[in-house]
């Protein structure tokens, strides 16, 4: 869903790019034709303006007056406009090159004003030798107004012609004007679609993110009832294991107890059977106390919380077998390899190494000359240590047995204990996150590996 | 009993415990001496003087209390004693199943003498009470038979 909308977004963002490019584009090109297109109206309106200019000083081409009336005030009018007439007949020229019909047009035009400058200049010509008779004036008078019609109607029709090519290119100019309106609206289009874009987009975000933030303070809440519930569980699993230790150990050290008393009071009451029977009553008592306080321990020792500390290993290993030696009979001998530290609780891997060795030891007591080993070994990821004995060993047959709790691979009348040892070294090392395994065969001792990891979370 | 002086206040609500106890003590003549009771709330009374136990004022000399008693547990009872200006210096001996509990460290934050892993027989007492410097409460006890 969420990755449907970046890619809505991502195309969205492209096109309004592609659009704003495009647009810029075109904007340009409507401005160049709507520049062109009024340079072109501006050209024929000079051009018009030319051809009435022209057609006023063709009009000046005259000595009507000055012969008919003998004013010369107007001849310096005659003699400009005789100056002119060839400049703004070319100017004109100039100005229609690329259009040929004008250009006859001028052309006839041209021809007309010569006609008449050249009528005007013979004239005055002869006025200026002779006197001239009114019949000789009225000729002049009327070639010269015929020049004049002619000039005038060919005025007319170049006047009209560029009349027609301006309302042609402001027809032109309107509509590149329009397209550039056009173009500036799509602009801003674009751009109040990419505001709506963004806003979309950002709304977007900010309710998803809120919803995440939803979604974590309900995980929160959750994870709180949770750690409640546990706390809960493990109140009742502490109350429960007050009320074994408590409750269940009760009758036992009752019955152990009134045993003792008939061993001890009316002892002498009972024949040698009776008394074993008493014996074995107490023992057994005894036995399930200590059944009942090793899973205790078990259960403690699952629910203690890890103080993970670097732990000097001999240190540690020296000190455990210290121990045995003030409290246990001489034993096995015992080698230690120089030991690699590793970060560990101290107090729970130390039950590990009393309750690996006190096994090599018991295990090994038969033999005639018991050898305890102890290594370690480092691979890449952890630390491996190991508890070698000589000692009656076990069928690997039966090895997925030996870390489960109450679980004995011995006959009790042989090898006294609970079977709860290496279940507690196995729930201890699973806690840093280690394993633990063993090697063996029956007769040929066997070997006790356990492993920490380098790196305890 | 009442009119007797009292000299140790035995709380302990189960009776074969209480028997395998009193037995003990009974052996090395502590058992005159000695007052049962097995209910919390009447333990109270008869240390406070108060209820059936009214006319009885003096104080025992020695407590020996179980933790889980009916109605009124064995830690309530300690805070009272504790708590009390009248029965504060009574030493308080308090009888646990496992000396790991829990209630041991309970019991030692309000203030008690000194601790009685069950069965309580003559020798652990003993050293309870020789822990406590009481030795003139050995003095009258007859050797072992």
């Amino acid at each position: 869903m969420r990755l449907s909308f970046e890619k809505v977004l991502i195309g969205f963002f492209v096109f309004i790019t592609l659009a704003v490019i495009g647009l810029g584009i075109l904007n340009y090109r409507s401005n160049i034709s709507y520049y062109q297109a009024s340079t072109a109206v501006n050209h024929t309106n000079d051009v018009l303006k030319l051809n009435t200019k022209t057609l006023a000083t063709i009009q000046d081409l005259t000595v009507r007056g000055y012969i008919a009336g003998g004013d010369s005030s107007l001849l310096p009018a005659y003699r400009q406009a005789r100056q002119n007439y060839p400049i703004y007949l070319a100017q004109l020229r100039t100005l229609t090159a690329d259009n040929p019909a004008q250009l006859v047009l001028i052309d006839s035009l041209t021809r007309y004003t010569q006609l008449r400058d050249a009528l005007a200049s013979r004239y005055l010509g002869v006025y200026m030798a002779h006197h001239l008779t009114d019949s000789v004036l009225a000729m002049y008078i009327a070639a010269s107004r015929s020049s004049m019609i002619a000039s005038r109607q060919v005025s007319a029709r170049i006047a009209a012609n560029e009349e027609k090519l301006l309302a042609e290119r402001k027809a032109l100019t309107q509509l590149h004007h329009s397209r550039l309106d056009i173009s500036v609206a799509l602009v801003f289009a674009v751009i109040v679609v990419l505001l709506m874009g963004c806003t979309v987009a950002v709304v977007h975000y900010i309710r998803q993110r809120k919803s995440f933030e939803k979604n974590i303070v309900e995980l929160n809440i959750d994870l709180r009832k949770k750690v409640e519930e546990l706390h809960a569980i493990n109140k009742e699993l502490e109350s429960f294991s007050y009320s074994v230790s408590h409750d269940l150990r009760a009758p036992l050290r009752i019955i152990d107890g009134f045993a003792k008393i008939i061993s001890d009071e009316y002892g002498p009451a009972l024949d040698g059977e009776g008394m074993r029977f008493m014996t074995t009553i107490r023992s057994n008592a005894q036995h399930m106390g200590m059944l009942i306080d090793d899973l205790l321990n078990f259960s403690r020792i699952s629910r203690r919380e890890l103080v993970i500390r670097e732990i000097n290993m001999n240190a540690l290993v020296e000190n455990v077998i210290d121990n045995f030696r003030l409290t246990d009979k001489p034993l096995a001998e015992i080698k230690v390899q120089p030991l690699a530290s590793a970060k560990c609780d101290e107090h729970l891997i130390r039950q590990v190494w009393i309750n690996l060795i006190s096994n090599a030891v018991k295990y090994s007591r038969t033999c005639e000359h018991p050898e305890i080993h102890i290594t370690w070994e480092q691979t890449g990821t952890e630390t491996i240590y190991t508890v070698r004995d000589n000692g009656v060993g076990f069928d690997m047959q039966y090895a997925a047995k030996l870390f489960g709790v109450f679980q004995r691979l011995h006959k009790a009348s042989d090898y006294e204990g609970t079977g709860v040892g290496l279940a507690i070294v196995h729930r201890i090392v699973t806690r840093h996150g280690g394993r633990v395994w063993a090697q063996s065969q029956p007769g040929a001792g066997a070997v006790f590996y356990f492993s920490l990891p380098k790196h305890i979370n | 009993m009442e009119s007797k002086s009292v000299e140790i206040l035995l709380v302990e609500d189960n009776p074969y415990e209480a028997e395998l106890a009193i037995r003990g003590l009974k052996k090395h003549n502590f058992a005159n001496n000695l007052h049962h009771i097995d209910d919390g709330a009447e333990a109270l009374d008869f240390i406070f003087g108060r209820g059936k136990y009214a006319d009885h004022t003096e104080t025992p000399k020695l407590i020996l209390l179980d933790i889980k008693l009916p109605r009124i547990d064995g830690i309530e009872i300690l805070r009272q004693i504790k708590s009390n200006e009248k029965t504060r210096s009574i030493p308080v001996v308090v009888l646990t199943s496992s000396k790991e509990n829990q209630d041991v460290k309970a019991c030692y934050e309000l203030g008690v003498n000194s601790y009685i892993v069950k069965p309580v027989d003559f020798d652990s007492f003993a050293k309870a009470v020789a822990e406590l410097g009481m030795y003139w409460m050995l003095l009258n006890t007859a050797p072992p038979r």
